[in-house]
């Protein structure tokens, strides 16, 4: 228990100072800085969307991650299109249970 | 309407503004928030894991220390899984420091506060806005996110099991972070940094998520300031 509370301590005051030290001192960072820093944002995002699809796993079926990354990838394709949060969510996840049921039905 | 009526309507309208883009957002998250709840409930510490929550305040560390205390792996290797994953927030704070130098030490410490991947994301792609206006826009969606992720956890703690049993829940965070970087990639740079980032990801994808992460920010950065820098 004393482990548990300690490493969430240890994160917790970690995270928090990731967040707060550099919001502190920003009338010293530099623009380049700045915008290197949002570029380096972008593709941790980046990556934590392709890590996610990739990463992903349903024993229910056969080439689950295939069948993800087509529906995460017509989701992504609405959203270049504008659509919004929810419509990707909705087409993302009706194609990813749609392609599920399909291949259930063939394999 | 006088001239402190329309500042005032314009402010609200902005905070409004941010809330409106985060909800759909908060809904996208409510499976993982649910998952990260039925990790608190089996955590040693439930009480600990759950306050945690906000200071943590990303669901992927903090599922990732909760699962590696789970297999005993010691204080110090729990921690450094946490901070690596976390490490990101760092860009994301450095990125907005312009915004904020005209801000009083309290706004500051709020902004960090509601601070991770949603919120930085929205209010970046808010590039055309004032530095006031992307304030006010930024502190309505972190708002949102801050009262809204510690509900969906707390509620997972009851019944966030049963998301464990639905694959296709894995799949929404994807999908809706995935919306926030669709906008950046329409300049060069972002484009140059999203591919680069997804390559990386590609090719570290069995590595330990903090340094594969750390590994996709560095090329994505450089490869965007070197076409930044052949652009200009």
């Amino acid at each position: 228990m004393t482990t548990t509370v300690v490493a969430l301590l240890l994160v917790g005051v970690g995270s928090v100072a990731y967040r707060l030290l550099p919001l502190l001192g920003a009338a010293r960072v530099p623009e380049p800085v700045s915008r290197a820093a949002g570029w380096a944002g972008m593709s941790v995002i980046t990556a934590v969307v392709v890590r996610g699809v990739l990463n992903h796993r349903d024993d229910s079926i056969p080439w689950a991650v295939p069948v993800a990354v087509l529906s995460v990838a017509l989701g992504l394709t609405l959203a270049a299109r504008g659509r919004g949060a929810l419509v990707v969510l909705a087409v993302g996840a009706g194609s990813y249970l749609a392609l599920s049921a399909v291949l259930g039905l063939l394999v | 309407m006088t001239q402190v009526d329309v500042v005032t309507r314009r402010n609200s309208g902005e905070l409004a503004a941010g809330a409106h883009a985060m909800a759909p957002m908060l809904v996208a998250f409510a499976p993982f928030g649910l998952l990260v709840g039925a990790a608190v409930a089996a955590s040693e510490s439930p009480a600990a894991a759950w306050l945690s929550t906000w200071t943590i305040y990303g669901g992927a560390a903090h599922l990732a220390v909760l699962d590696v205390l789970q297999r005993d792996t010691g204080v110090l290797g729990a921690a450094l899984v946490g901070l690596l994953i976390n490490a990101r927030m760092v860009a994301y704070s450095v990125s907005l420091a312009p915004y904020w130098r005209e801000s009083s030490v309290g706004s500051r410490v709020a902004a960090a506060a509601v601070l991770t991947d949603a919120t930085w994301a929205l209010a970046h792609n808010r590039a055309e806005a004032t530095a006031r206006a992307r304030r006010r826009f930024y502190f309505g969606a972190g708002a949102t996110l801050w009262l809204g992720w510690p509900a969906l956890v707390t509620l997972g703690v009851v019944v966030g099991r049963w998301v464990q049993d639905v694959p296709v829940a894995a799949l929404l965070p994807s999908l809706t972070l995935g919306t926030l970087v669709v906008p950046q990639l329409r300049t060069r740079p972002g484009l140059a940094a999203g591919s680069a980032a997804a390559t990386v990801a590609v090719c570290t994808a069995g590595l330990d998520g903090g340094v594969a992460l750390a590994l996709s920010a560095a090329a994505g950065a450089t490869t965007a300031a070197l076409v930044q820098g052949k652009k200009s």
